[in-house]
Order: C-alpha cells, then sequence, then structure tokens
C-alpha cells in the first residue's frame, strides 16, 4: 500500500470517528435533556446536528477522493466503502438524536410523569454503548466486538417490544397524560432505529474484515434456495 | 676473534634492551588505553543511569499527580498519558499509547481543544461532560480541561498538551450550597408573607367591622405559619448543634440499649399512625446495645418512621427492625409507600431536598427531617442508607456502632473497645 494511501486511510479513520463521537453524545445529550427536562441542553443537541450534517458532507467528499485519485482495492476498497455507508448510518444515527431532543422540548413544556413509562435509562446505556462499540470494532477491527453490538440489539429491540403495552397501560390508567406519553413512546422508537444504525454499522465492520454482505442474509439465502430449486 | 664475539654479544644485548623498552612502552600505552576506555566507559554509564533516573524522576512526578496529563505529537498520536489521566478518562494506558487522539479521547470537547491547539498552537480551556458509553446519566464527570502548544528543546512546536482536572464533586457542592441558600429563603418567606398578609389585613380593620369569625380565621392563620416559621428554625438550630457537637466520636458516648430508643420513637409516632389506620410493627431484640447519645437516636428514629407514615397510603404496615450486622447495628424503617425515584435517591439526605416540592410541603414538612437523621448517623461515626423502588416502597437504614451490654461506660483516658 502507498504510504499516500495509508495516510489518507487513516485520516478517514479519525475523520468517522470524531463524527461518531458527536453522534454518540448528541443521543445522550438528547436523552439526558428528556430526563431532565433541561430544554437548553436540547437546543445544543439541535444545533450539533448541523455540524454533524456538515462533517458528513465532508467526509463523504473525502471517501470520493481516495476513490478517484488512489484507486484502492481489496481490503482497502473495502474500508473506504464501509466508512462511506457508516457515515450515513451517523448522520441519520444525528437525525434521530435530534428528533429525540425536540420531543424534549415539547415535553419540557407539559407536566412531569410521576413515573417513566419504561426503563429509558437502561435502553439510552445500551444504545449509546452499541454506538460506541461499533466504532470501536471498526477502528481496531474487532470482529467479536462487532458480532456483540449485534447481540446487545436483541436487549434494546426487548425494551422496545415491552415499551408499547406498558405505554398503553399508562394511558388508560391516566389519560390526561397521553401527550407525554406519546413522545415516549416516539422516543422510544428513535432509540430503536439508533440500535439498528448502529448494527448496521457492525455489520459493515464485518463485511469490511471478512468481506462477505450480512445484510438481509436470511432473505438472500431464501431467494438462493429457490433459485436453485 | 674474541672481540668479535663480544661485539655481537653487546649487539645482542642493545638489540634486546631495545625491544624491551619498546615493549613496555607499548605496554604502557595499552595499559593507558585500557584505564582511558575504562574510564570512559563509567562516564557513559554514569550518564545514563542519571538520564535514566532524571526520566524516572519526570516520570513518577508525572505519575503521581493528581490532573490528567497527555501528551500528543503533531500528527495527534498520544506521546504520554499518565496514571490519573488514564483513571480520570478511564483509558487503558498501554493500548492508548501511540494512537490517534481521536480514537482514545472519545469526547467531542477534548477533541475540539487539542484540535484547534495543534492546529493553531494557542492555549484553550473549557469545561466538560465527561460520560462513557454505559454510565448512567445522572452522574456524568465534570472535567476543567485544558490545552496548550508543547515545545521542544529549540523552541519549536511538537505537539501539545491536555491537562484534565475532576471538579465533579466542587460543581456538586455548589450547587448543593446554591440550592440551600435559595431554599431557606424561599422556606422561610412563604410563612412570613403569609403572616404579612393577615397582619395587614386585620390592621386595615379600622373601623371594627371585621366579624368575629373572620379575624379568628386570620389569627389562625398567623399562628398557623408562626408554628411553620418554629418549626424550620428548630429543625435548622437542630442541625447547626449536631454539627458543632465536640467530636469525640462514638466511643466517648455511652453505650445503651436500642430497644427502648426505638420504643419511643414509636410511641411518639403512633397518633400519626392512628390517624392513617397504619400498623406500626416492632421487631427489635432486647439485648442489642450500641453506643450512642439516646435523645439523639430516637430523634432520628422518630424522623424515619413519620416520613414512612406521611408517605404511605392508608391501612399499611410500617416496621421497624434492628439487627446486628458484623461490628454495626442496623435499624430499619420499611414502608409499603410510593417508594424513590432513584434519580432522587442520592440526594435526599441534603437540606431542603424534596421528590415533589407540593406534596411535602402540603404533609408538613420542613424538608430538613431527613437531613437530620444523616447528621445524626454521622455524628455516631454511622451512617445512613435508604433502598427504594418507585411504587414499592422504601427501605431506610441508620447504622450505629455495636457494643456489648457489659462494656460499661466510657472512660476519657482509656476508652473501651466496641
Amino acid at each position: 500500500m502507498s504510504v499516500f494511501l495509508e495516510r489518507q486511510i487513516d485520516r478517514l479513520k479519525n475523520q468517522v470517528l470524531q463524527l461518531g463521537t458527536l453522534c454518540e453524545e448528541n443521543v445522550r445529550d438528547a436523552v439526558t435533556a428528556v430526563l431532565r427536562r433541561d430544554v437548553e441542553l436540547a437546543r445544543k443537541v439541535i444545533e450539533n446536528d448541523k455540524q454533524i450534517d456538515l462533517d458528513e458532507v465532508e467526509l463523504e467528499e473525502e471517501c470520493l477522493h481516495t476513490l478517484a485519485l488512489n484507486q484502492p482495492v481489496a481490503f482497502d476498497l473495502r474500508y473506504v466503502v464501509a466508512v462511506l455507508k457508516i457515515n450515513n448510518d451517523l448522520e441519520r444515527i444525528g437525525d434521530h438524536a435530534k428528533n429525540i431532543a425536540e420531543q424534549a422540548i415539547a415535553l419540557a413544556d407539559e407536566p412531569e410523569l410521576d413515573q417513566l413509562p419504561y426503563d429509558l435509562r437502561t435502553m439510552v446505556k445500551h444504545v449509546t454503548e452499541m454506538v460506541h462499540n461499533a466504532l470501536d470494532a471498526l477502528v481496531s477491527l474487532d470482529t467479536d466486538q462487532a458480532r456483540g453490538v449485534r447481540k446487545q440489539d436483541n436487549e434494546v429491540d426487548r425494551i422496545n417490544a415491552e415499551m408499547y403495552d406498558a405505554v398503553i397501560a399508562a394511558m388508560r390508567r391516566d389519560p390526561h397524560r397521553m401527550e407525554q406519553l406519546v413522545h415516549f413512546m416516539g422516543i422510544s422508537k428513535q432509540l430503536e432505529r439508533i440500535a439498528d444504525h448502529a448494527c448496521n454499522i457492525a455489520k459493515d465492520v464485518l463485511y469490511m474484515a471478512e468481506g462477505e454482505i450480512l445484510r438481509h442474509m436470511r432473505l438472500r439465502k431464501g431467494q438462493a434456495a429457490e433459485k436453485n430449486a | 676473534m674474541s672481540w668479535v664475539l663480544a661485539i655481537l654479544l653487546l649487539l645482542c644485548i642493545a638489540a634486546l634492551a631495545a625491544l624491551g623498552m619498546a615493549y613496555a612502552q607499548q605496554a604502557r600505552r595499552l595499559r593507558e588505553h585500557r584505564d582511558n576506555d575504562h574510564h570512559r566507559q563509567q562516564q557513559l554509564r554514569q550518564r545514563l543511569a542519571s538520564e535514566s533516573a532524571r526520566r524516572n524522576e519526570l516520570e513518577a512526578l508525572l505519575s503521581s499527580m493528581a490532573e490528567g496529563v497527555v501528551a500528543v505529537d503533531l500528527d495527534g498520536a498520544l506521546l504520554n498519558l499518565n496514571r490519573a489521566g488514564a483513571k480520570l478518562m478511564r483509558i487503558d494506558r498501554d493500548a492508548a499509547l501511540g494512537k490517534p487522539y481521536q480514537q482514545v479521547l472519545r469526547h467531542t470537547g477534548v477533541q475540539q481543544l487539542l484540535g484547534r491547539t495543534l492546529q493553531e498552537g494557542s492555549l484553550a480551556q473549557d469545561e466538560l461532560t465527561w460520560a462513557l458509553p454505559g454510565d448512567s446519566v445522572d452522574r456524568p464527570l465534570i472535567l476543567q480541561a485544558q490545552t496548550a502548544p508543547l515545545h521542544d528543546g529549540e523552541g519549536g512546536r511538537i505537539g501539545a498538551l491536555l491537562v484534565v482536572h475532576d471538579v465533579t464533586q466542587v460543581r456538586r457542592l455548589e450547587s448543593v450550597r446554591r440550592d440551600f441558600v435559595a431554599n431557606v429563603s424561599h422556606e422561610v418567606k412563604t410563612p412570613v408573607a403569609a403572616i404579612k398578609a393577615a397582619v395587614e389585613t386585620l390592621l386595615d380593620d379600622h373601623t371594627n367591622a371585621m366579624p368575629r369569625d373572620d379575624a379568628e380565621r386570620f389569627m389562625r392563620i398567623i399562628a398557623r405559619q408562626a408554628e411553620r416559621l418554629n418549626a424550620i428554625v428548630e429543625d435548622l438550630l437542630a442541625l447547626a448543634r449536631i454539627e458543632q457537637a465536640p467530636d469525640g466520636g462514638p466511643l466517648h458516648m455511652p453505650v445503651a440499649e436500642v430497644r427502648p430508643v426505638l420504643e419511643a420513637a414509636a410511641e411518639t409516632c403512633a397518633a400519626n399512625a392512628e390517624a392513617k389506620q397504619i400498623t406500626l410493627q416492632l421487631d427489635a431484640d432486647a439485648t442489642l446495645c450500641a453506643r450512642m447519645t439516646p435523645s439523639m437516636i430516637e430523634q432520628a428514629v422518630t424522623n424515619l418512621i413519620d416520613n414512612a407514615i406521611k408517605y404511605s397510603p392508608e391501612r399499611t404496615v410500617v416496621s421497624v427492625r434492628v439487627r446486628r450486622d458484623q461490628a454495626d447495628v442496623v435499624i430499619e424503617v420499611t414502608d409499603q409507600g410510593r417508594g424513590i425515584e432513584a434519580e432522587h435517591l442520592d440526594r435526599i439526605f441534603e437540606r431542603f431536598y424534596r421528590t415533589d416540592r407540593a406534596r411535602s410541603r402540603a404533609l408538613g414538612g420542613t424538608g430538613l427531617g431527613l437531613s437530620i437523621v444523616k447528621h445524626i448517623a454521622d455524628a455516631h461515626g454511622g451512617r445512613v442508607g435508604v433502598e427504594s423502588r418507585a411504587g414499592h416502597g422504601s427501605t431506610f437504614r441508620l447504622y450505629l456502632v455495636a457494643a456489648e451490654p457489659d462494656a460499661g461506660q466510657p472512660d476519657a483516658d482509656t476508652p473501651a473497645a466496641a
């Protein structure tokens, strides 16, 4: 690998990490804003999302430059393509964090709930951990860590699935709090989507390391079987 | 013929002598050389030793600093990271060295500071909230971070230095103090405002036209609010007294049985419990003793039972238990009330801290009850604990230093071991 390409890939790595860090913090801050009814923090998250959008464009351009100027092959090519896709996922994560922050602002206007309808703290803990670990896996090319992220997603999915029943029960108990509860339902959905994006990142890392596309594996296997039959 | 032999012999002797001299000279030179070499080697060894001692000294200096120190080179790769920094920011030191800071310091604030200093060579500082994924969102670390350009001996820029300082505790204390002042003013102002309004109304009645009933109503307001003010002031004074108590420590306190104290506390609260049809269960081993000032512990337990009754629905059970746990005597007050949310648990022992202001005041609390319990526990060399789940009730625990019943009274000169 040419020295130039090596440096360029290091640059991409640092840039994607920087973007990832900002996304991770935004998710945490957005949920903190919900929990603490902190409108100022929520505004900061929304402001930071603009930076995420700008960084995303910059990183994409950097990736395209690398592809055009260095024409990487094999692993390097997979790396640049993976970063290109991860970039996309990160930007979406940023958008979800922004949505949560907007809900935090709306919630701060409503009376506070006595009790959260579901375990938001544990959920955000899992989700930020997943984003962090997925990026760690990208840097260290640790396939075990990437697989761990996918496993953790099951936990988030479980909390999200249980959330529906809990929120509906809370709505029945206390119809006056309908508005807040709808917001909390939305927050859970957003977090679940963020976890999915973290999973996508993990899958891209696995693709990069092992060269196999893992997304929609079951569907594609089914189609292949049909074709053979 | 003989003279020829003699000359030859002489020549031989001369040659041998010359050879010998040359050899001796050579040997001397060699010896000198060796000595020189030895000397130089020794010098080198000394210099190396002093160099490594200096490096060790620097390393020791860095690692014993309370502040976290991180040095990065111009490319952003980590040159050094001291022990405090690794611990504070929870970084694996060995794995981190040599890696770019973006990989190791996953925090936007820190990255911006370092980025700015690396690019512009300027100083920068900021106060940051530091949290790792998986940390509770309720208690982040607050770090004061400063960056400065790193220069070599010739003054050329070779990187940047990051120094972080943990100010979490400082900020926390600041907020506690700010809350305390605001709370005292607020708590005192509310009854004063009510009294003022009532008194003004009564004074305005120049013609004595006000019906007797109304006048009495205003007086009652004044009496009630004065009572409330009195309660707040008394609680504040109690707190100050406990804090100022000479700290001879628990060893200088008398040994007393725990059960009578609990019985007295339960009796004080019996009327309140009866009003809500709450059953007060007392389960205490009569032999358990602790080093304590009974009147203070009675007040602490009374506060705990009173709270339990206040926050419990009607027709439930409040139980008071006491047990021995190694060197502690543990007094437990358990209720079946509404419980306390996790985010409040840390702060409920603070003065005037309330999970729900409106409700607590409606129940007649001064906001100082638990704070008094905590201070009494501290004065006894003990501690307080709480365990609670929202909707499932709470358990408050008061830990005291256990003592044997026959340990006798403390003596100022020879404090008996508990």
